[in-house]
């Protein structure tokens, strides 16, 4: 096999996972920087936040606050909740035991995204839920090539591993079945005369789920060498001795079966070896200039290979900066991504417990729950403000439902990204009107017709049905009473500013309020003033 | 609808605010009265995942199909089911592209077109003597780089969008976007002067749920306001609020106009086949029927179609993508011609890269670099490949390594400058939309003759 050097990264570009630029930078560095010096501490602890800052924090923590959680954080505090959160199983996904069959036995996709739906509203283990997700938007694997039945325990391991370790999740995932098929490690034989070994999961793993393409240092920030150029984190020759690496898995044989080289699809249990498909050449090139020894099995390389991979000093920066805008905001500062990179590399690194805790903590994350201005800000994707806007009017949900179908419209079918990719890039920048660029993932699915649906969503949840979810408006109408005046207006939209928080500005309120004077009844007012929160973008994006 | 009347009241009340008038007047209406030409329109589908166009296009020569034979091993396709393509017929069409070479003549190929910064020979590669593009084989950089036609350092406008930039001028009167996608955002749109439309296939424009009663109005007029506030919030949170905000009040203008003129347009009689990427072609032919109503003489348009990226079971699945391509391709070219426009669009594919010649070891193929592609349109000199067809040898001249990785021949800055230039823009302005043009000796690949 040739091999040669593709050391020919001259600068980023600007889709690189690893974001160059952004024009607030100066200020939010200063900003964290006293803080951070005033506190002593990177974390604020507020002992009994307000409704308001309960509510702020569970758009970061949960797929939005409903009634329960706003109460749950308000008595328990961040710390307290996040603990109890720790402790909590996983939801049990719905249809028990396979939710990929509908009654009938029938493989559908339809009755997993109605699930994920029905799990983000109801499920109480919302902070797994939450990081699951955000882990499945790193380690993406996408309908597009998977089937439903193989889908559902790659996300069940998603959800066990949400607060295990990240070496646990390397491993897991990349012993999955799913992965294993998605992209291509099952079945992987080693190089034979005119073929090399394949080279897909070797090439992602490295560029999207844990180092990037390029050199980091603790704020996620490219390292230049001496011409200013950033340096590129690995090589084809690389590519190529993870590939070799990762030769000679297959699928685990179906109970009572004898195993084979390839055996059948199983998708409910790891894929196992065989050391007559493994490739056991020397010359197997990994990170840091190590190399593989010769005539190793296929569980020793690909546990070697693995580590290799998570010792990497990028891991900590390339995946926590992701974390951080997965969570909390699409453009942290150098500082904030540094002090949770520093709790990613303490004992035991890679521990994911400690590094949601320090995400949701933070000061950064924790500014603006008083009211004041805050950078922490991030467009809200489709599948979470949908779901945020049902759990916020505290509607009730069952499967089947529609909601994929109007999430689907905003560019985000659960369950099927385009590629492994995701549905957006971690460092897509947007461009603003002044020329200037910002680090605003969610924006890649921002456009003017995805605009409109997100509005016309609102509309069918207010003025309409949406299949599968009902709204008691009887609360909003409550507050109204026959004849509301201005007082009732008012007091319906404080209580609408608690469950669907950001839009309301006095400006805004005097706005809605017209509006709502304008309607016919009070469930007419009710209606008007959820689409008129519901679908601002003070609602959409979050701050 | 007469556009030169609206061309001219538009000149005319702009020609009224200019205080100095004389020469600076006549100056703003000259540059107003560019010629403008018949309309035309480009219409870019993105093969999303690097296409294997060693099988799109595969040469019949014995000598040299035996080569490929020999490299490709299982995934080489028979000979005797390629469709002869070109009129000397060295070269064979992959078998599924039946409908599209109907229209053979109307069909041009080009090789090995990617990303470069400059002419690159394997010597050149190997030594690392001279700059390469960024990130080479990944994805995301590679979509991005022949998006933005900028292959290193950075760019957040791409070539089409600046392109719109600067072709404003021949869309007088209109307010409506130069760009538009079916199919998702695209960094291929994004102008520094301009933004681009997106419409989704069988979607309805626009805003639903409002009627004409006080009630509905008041709520529509409160949306509007509170898009207007959320524009002009300053406070320094409010980035991405304020940028959410100027979409929204793009897309309900947008729409508005949109509706409009969709209300007035011709309903097309030509089939198209019901596929994702049938859908996409069906809607740009709505908007070029539309053309006239939105007072458009330049329309650029992008799809889509994903799937590319056969590591795996390749035959089979590129196979079927080939299948759905051809048969959308076909009928948007039917369309044109029921529109009689098929002289005035081009329809082009762009790639994120090729893929390995050598197979790997599970059925596929690993990513690669310069790739074959297609033009389509009345205006193109088809049955005929342009560019140059690569050495079709494991470490040969062409080859950035051993297993048949093409280092391109044509760049992308030479192929989409080819079809700036079919769409007006002045060679002058060239380097204005694809800033490493001078790199290249040559600005125009031939294929409009």
């Amino acid at each position: 096999m040739v091999h040669y050097g593709y050391t020919t990264v001259r600068t980023g570009s600007f889709m690189n996972i690893a974001r160059h630029r952004n024009w607030t930078q100066p200020l939010c560095f200063i900003l964290s920087a006293i803080l951070a010096a005033g506190q002593g501490s990177a974390a604020i602890t507020i002992p009994k936040p307000t409704a308001f800052a309960a509510s702020r924090f569970l758009q970061q923590a949960a797929f939005g606050p409903d009634a329960k959680s706003l109460a749950d954080v308000q008595a328990m505090g961040f710390s307290a909740w996040i603990d109890a959160q720790f402790a909590l199983d996983s939801t049990k996904w719905s249809p028990i035991p396979d939710p990929s069959k509908d009654a009938k036995g029938n493989t559908q996709l339809r009755n997993v995204q109605d699930s994920f739906f029905l799990n983000a509203v109801n499920g109480q283990d919302q902070l797994r839920q939450r990081v699951a997700f955000a882990l499945g938007q790193i380690w993406v694997v996408s309908n597009v090539k998977l089937q439903p039945e193989t889908m559902v325990p790659y996300l069940r391991l998603l959800q066990k591993d949400a607060f295990s370790t990240y070496d646990q999740i390397m491993l897991d995932v990349t012993l999955s079945p799913a992965m294993g098929h998605y992209l291509d490690m099952v079945n992987n034989n080693k190089p034979t005369p005119g073929h090399g070994a394949n080279e897909n999961y070797a090439r992602e793993i490295l560029q999207l789920f844990t180092v990037g393409l390029v050199e980091l240092d603790n704020s996620a920030r490219p390292k230049k060498d001496n011409k200013g150029n950033p340096i590129p984190a690995y090589d084809q020759d690389m590519v190529e001795g993870f590939a070799n690496a990762f030769t000679g898995w297959t699928y685990a044989p179906l109970p009572g079966a004898n195993s084979r080289w390839t055996n059948p699809t199983n998708w409910d249990a790891p894929m196992v070896p065989f050391d007559a498909h493994h490739d056991t050449d020397k010359g197997k090139k990994l990170l840091g200039g190590y190399e593989l020894p010769a005539n190793q099995t296929a569980v020793i390389d690909l546990h070697l290979a693995l580590n290799n991979i998570f010792n990497n000093a990028n891991v900590g920066p390339f995946v926590c900066r992701q974390l951080i805008q997965r969570l909390v905001t699409s453009n942290p500062s150098d500082a904030y991504v540094s002090r949770i990179v520093s709790v990613f590399n303490s004992k035991p690194r890679g521990d994911m417990k400690a590094v949601v805790r320090a995400i949701l903590l933070d000061s950064e994350a924790r500014k603006g729950d008083d009211g004041s201005e805050n950078t922490a800000s991030k467009l809200q994707e489709p599948v979470l403000w949908t779901s945020a806007l049902l759990r916020g009017l505290g509607a009730s949900i069952v499967s089947p439902n529609s909601m994929t179908d109007y999430a689907s419209r905003m560019g985000q079918t659960i369950y099927r990204p385009p590629t492994v990719f995701n549905y957006f890039l971690p460092g897509y920048d947007t461009k603003l009107a002044n020329n200037q660029i910002y680090n605003a993932p969610e924006f890649q699915l921002l456009s003017e017709s995805t605009a409109i649906s997100a509005a016309d969503f609102v509309n069918v949840v207010s003025f309409g049905r949406v299949n599968g979810v009902t709204i008691d408006w009887t609360p909003y109408t409550n507050i109204l009473g026959a004849k509301p005046g201005t007082t009732e207006l008012n007091k319906m939209l404080d209580a609408l500013d608690r469950a669907l928080p950001g839009a309301l500005s006095p400006a805004a309120r005097t706005v809605i309020l017209n509006a709502c004077l304008k309607a016919t009844t009070p469930l007419n007012i009710a209606k008007t003033a959820v689409y008129l929160i519901g679908s601002s973008w003070d609602f959409q994006v979050e701050r | 609808m007469n556009p030169r009347r609206n061309f001219l009241k538009a000149s005319l009340s702009l020609g009224a605010m200019t205080a100095t008038g004389g020469l600076s007047r006549l100056g703003l209406i000259n540059a107003m009265t560019q010629p403008q030409g018949p309309y035309r329109a480009l219409v870019c589908v993105f093969l999303y995942g690097g296409n294997d166009s060693n099988n799109l296009i595969v040469p019949l020569d014995p000598t040299v199909y035996g080569k490929y034979k020999s490299i490709r091993q299982g995934l080489a396709l028979d000979n005797t089911t390629l469709l002869p393509y070109d009129k000397s017929k060295q070269f064979g069409l992959h078998p599924n592209f039946k409908e599209l070479d109907a229209f053979s003549s109307q069909l041009a190929f080009v090789a090995n077109v990617g990303t470069l910064t400059q002419p690159t020979t394997r010597d050149q590669f190997l030594k690392n003597t001279i700059a390469m593009p960024s990130n080479l084989f990944s994805h995301s950089d590679q979509q991005g780089e022949w998006q933005t036609g900028v292959v290193s350092g950075m760019s957040n406008t791409g070539w089409a969008g600046r392109l719109a930039d600067h072709m404003g001028q021949n869309n007088p009167g209109s307010t409506y976007p130069m760009f538009v996608t079916v199919t998702g955002s695209t960094v291929q749109g994004l102008g520094n002067s301009t933004h681009p439309g997106a419409v989704s296939p069988g979607q309805p424009v626009g805003l639903q749920g409002f009627g004409k009663d006080a009630a509905s109005l008041a709520r529509l007029d409160a949306l509007k306001t509170l898009v207007q506030q959320d524009t002009m919030k300053t406070d320094s949170g409010a980035v991405l609020l304020r940028q959410a905000a100027n979409n929204m009040q793009n897309s309900l203008t947008d729409a508005d106009t949109l509706n409009n003129a969709l209300s007035s347009a011709k309903p097309l009689l030509t089939v198209f086949p019901n596929t994702n990427i049938g859908n996409q072609l069906l809607e740009v032919a709505k908007l070029i029927e539309a053309r006239g109503a939105l007072r458009m003489n330049r329309q650029i348009f992008f799809c889509a179609l994903g799937g590319f990226d056969t590591h795996t079971n390749q035959l089979n699945d590129q196979g079927n993508l080939f299948a759905q391509l051809s048969a959308a391709m076909a009928a948007f070219y039917k369309a044109t011609e029921e529109m009689n426009v098929a002289d005035q669009v081009t329809t082009f594919t762009e790639s994120d890269f090729a893929r390995t010649l050598q197979p790997n070891s599970n059925g596929g193929t690993d990513h690669a670099w310069g790739s074959h592609h297609i033009v389509m349109g009345a205006s193109v000199k088809g049955g005929k490949l342009y560019g140059t067809f690569p050495t079709i040898e494991l470490n040969g001249p062409s080859d950035a390594g051993g297993e048949g990785r093409w280092i391109p021949t044509t760049s992308v800055d030479q192929y989409g400058a080819t079809l700036a230039q079919w769409f007006g823009l002045p060679a002058s302005q060239l380097s204005l939309v694809f800033p490493n043009i001078a790199n290249f000796k040559s600005t125009d690949v031939g294929f409009f003759g």
